[in-house]
């Protein structure tokens, strides 16, 4: 029954090289999160079809020889597969390809930034809510049940048609939609966390509210919001899309994929094909991000 | 206090208010009037069954959880009402081990980092590798699983992890919340030598909770019974274990599943459930599973009395510090046991032949 401890007697230097040594040999045994990215596919596609959108978005200018506002009202409604015009053209004569690259740089902006800057403030909200008591929890998630009175799409278009139509006005709109369910799903995965006996311990070892939210909460609830806030990139560009058909959103003639599939609405029975491939390219790159959220979960996870 | 004290507590109280079936609010106590007091290199056992509060009251010697009302004296300091930065300094030489191996290690960190947190609350960024790989190899954990995720290690493993994270402050007191409980046997005891000799080597003092009476005994000094929130009966682990007095602790000794053929405690076999929290009785709180309850027991709550050395038992059935049980009684029980002896004792050696 008795134990023996093993103990063995390093000169300071020997031991404290031994141990550096030990923590690499089995940091490099383990495989690292990009590593395990790397050795993903669906990751792989996943990133160069985001890859390829913001390439094609940031340098459309050199890719195509047309303007995106400006066509010829000769050549409209082209089918796909004209010489010169690949992709076709829409109701004013403009080149397609031109459009969706131009387009893609709005679409892409419409997506990541309103869901960041909702995850910062949802988050953060969330966090207090969470981790701070009952009776916080209740003033904060009380004032947010007010945004669950609408579905998201009709607070989005309501806010902005309050705001007035714009670009500004919708990256003001999208991110008050998602603060209020970031926030619900921080605080139920911070209350997760909170019921288990490592933060006993932290608060035992005398840690600061700080410490143990940067070490103990925000390591542990990552993941599942991660999950959580990276769908929510799809549905952005979606619901941004929805306000630039209604008109709220983007004005015309500025080329976003949303927009671009209401002004071709009217062509769904002559040119389909041309008609939906605005919304081809949101399902695709919605998809993309979608997928590219699952695998980086997945390499997060330290059990793998 | 005792010059040699480390920890004193007196007159402890916590309750909880809590919502019964019908949405009523009642006070449940949860913590009633403890008295301990914890010496130099001690180990003090704390066993009661569960619901007893000995983990509430774990929570609130180490401030955990704010007490209503009583005073915990660490090294003469009283700890209620000291500011969360004098607190800070406190709490380094006063840590808790917890009971479940899965949930007390952030899955997220490494066995280093989960023990080195610690030291980063503490700004000791000097030395933090030498102190903690020390600390690991102390509790037996190589250096190769330093470096691992708690998923990767076993419930033993993962409880010694738990062990060097309290013992990397260089702590005076840690209260062992079940320490155990949650373990193998083997493992069990393993744990217990591997805490025996750290007690040794880092100069500890232990409040050692449990509900396993033959861990209790194994690993303590002085030994506490708790019920209902009440200490029953303190004593010295050698007195209580040889002649409890409390019919409470008479009647867990009697729970205590042996091979060998321990004599029973007469007349005080286990009976009926803990009472209802939410409607508390009057009187003894134990007298509805007293066998020796009297309507004295109804109407007055017994308080610790001292007997015999340091003793002490609330029980109104030892007001005169006599063995409550009567000739008549003792002499049946004797007869019984003699019986009991001859019929088993004959089975069993012809098992053996």
């Amino acid at each position: 029954m008795e134990i023996s401890i093993h103990k063995t007697n390093h000169k300071e230097k020997d031991f404290k090289r031994d141990v550096m040594d030990e923590i690499q040999e089995n940091t490099q045994t383990r495989r690292s999160f990009i590593q395990k990215l790397y050795s993903d596919p669906v990751a792989w596609g996943a990133t160069f079809w985001i890859v390829l959108m913001i390439g094609t978005a940031v340098f459309a200018p050199f890719l195509t020889p047309y303007s995106p506002v400006s066509g010829n009202i000769g050549n409209r409604l082209m089918p796909i597969g004209t010489p010169g015009h690949f992709l076709g053209t829409d109701e004013q004569g403009r080149d397609m390809i031109t459009r969706i690259l131009f387009g893609g740089r709005m679409t892409l902006l419409m997506g990541i930034v309103p869901v960041a800057a909702a995850c910062l403030v949802g988050g953060a909200l969330g966090v207090i809510a969470g981790y701070f008591g009952k009776a916080v929890q209740s003033i904060i998630m009380r004032c947010l049940d007010v945004f669950y009175a609408f579905p998201a799409l009709v607070l989005a278009i309501a806010i902005s048609a309050a705001l007035g139509p714009g670009v500004r006005n919708t990256f003001v709109s999208l991110p008050i939609v998602f603060i209020a369910p970031i926030a619900r799903v921080t605080a139920t995965a911070v209350q997760q966390i909170k019921g288990l006996e490592f933060f006993e311990a932290a608060r035992v070892s005398g840690a600061s509210h700080w410490m143990i939210i940067r070490f103990h909460l925000i390591r542990n609830i990552f993941r599942p919001v991660f999950a959580y806030v990276s769908t929510l990139i799809g549905i952005s560009i979606l619901v941004a899309s929805s306000l630039s058909f209604l008109g709220l959103g983007v004005t015309p003639p500025t080329a976003e994929w949303g927009a671009m599939l209401r002004s071709l609405q009217d062509a769904l029975y002559t040119q389909p094909t041309v008609a939906i491939a605005p919304g081809v390219m949101i399902f695709l790159t919605a998809l993309a991000f979608n997928l590219l959220s699952d695998s980086i979960q997945d390499a997060l996870d330290v059990r793998s | 206090m005792t010059a040699s004290a480390i920890l004193e507590v007196e007159g402890l109280s916590k309750t909880f208010k809590v919502k019964d079936s019908h949405g009523r609010s009642k006070v449940v106590h949860a913590v009633n009037d403890v008295n301990l007091s914890v010496g130099r290199g001690e180990t003090v056992g704390l066993v009661g069954e569960s619901g007893s509060g000995k983990s509430t009251l774990a929570r609130l010697i180490v401030r955990l959880i704010e007490s209503d009302k009583g005073v915990v004296q660490f090294e003469g300091q009283n700890l209620q009402g000291l500011s969360s930065k004098e607190m800070k300094k406190v709490r380094s030489k006063m840590q808790m081990v917890f009971q479940d191996p899965y949930s007390s290690l952030n899955p997220q960190m490494t066995v280093f980092d989960n023990v080195a947190f610690n030291l980063w609350v503490h700004g000791e960024r000097k030395n933090t590798n030498k102190k903690v790989m020390e600390v690991l190899q102390d509790v037996g954990l190589s250096q190769r699983q330093a470096a691992q995720y708690p998923h990767e290690l076993s419930g033993g493993q993962r409880q010694r992890v738990n062990i060097a994270r309290a013992l990397v402050m260089n702590p005076q007191l840690v209260v062992l919340d079940e320490p155990v409980s949650a373990l193998d046997k083997s493992v069990q005891a393993q744990v217990l030598n591997l805490l025996q000799d750290l007690k040794q080597e880092y100069g500890l003092s232990y409040i050692f909770i449990s509900h396993d009476l033959n861990v209790v005994e194994y690993m303590s000094d002085k030994v506490a019974i708790m019920y209902f929130g009440n200490l029953v009966e303190t004593a010295t682990s050698s007195a209580l274990y040889g002649s409890p007095k409390h019919p409470y602790t008479r009647m867990l000794m009697d729970s205590i599943p042996t091979l060998s053929k321990r004599d029973k405690w007469s007349g005080f076999q286990s009976i009926g459930e803990p009472p209802d929290p939410l409607e508390p009785q009057a009187g003894c709180s134990f007298r509805s599973r007293c066998l020796k309850a009297t309507s004295r027991c109804e109407a007055e709550v017994p308080v610790l009395k001292n007997h015999e050395g340091g003793h002490r038992v609330a029980c109104h059935l030892w007001d005169n510090s006599v063995e409550p049980v009567s000739t008549i009684e003792w002499l049946e029980s004797f007869a019984n046991s003699i019986k009991y002896r001859s019929l088993f004792g004959e089975e069993n050696e012809n098992e053996l032949e």
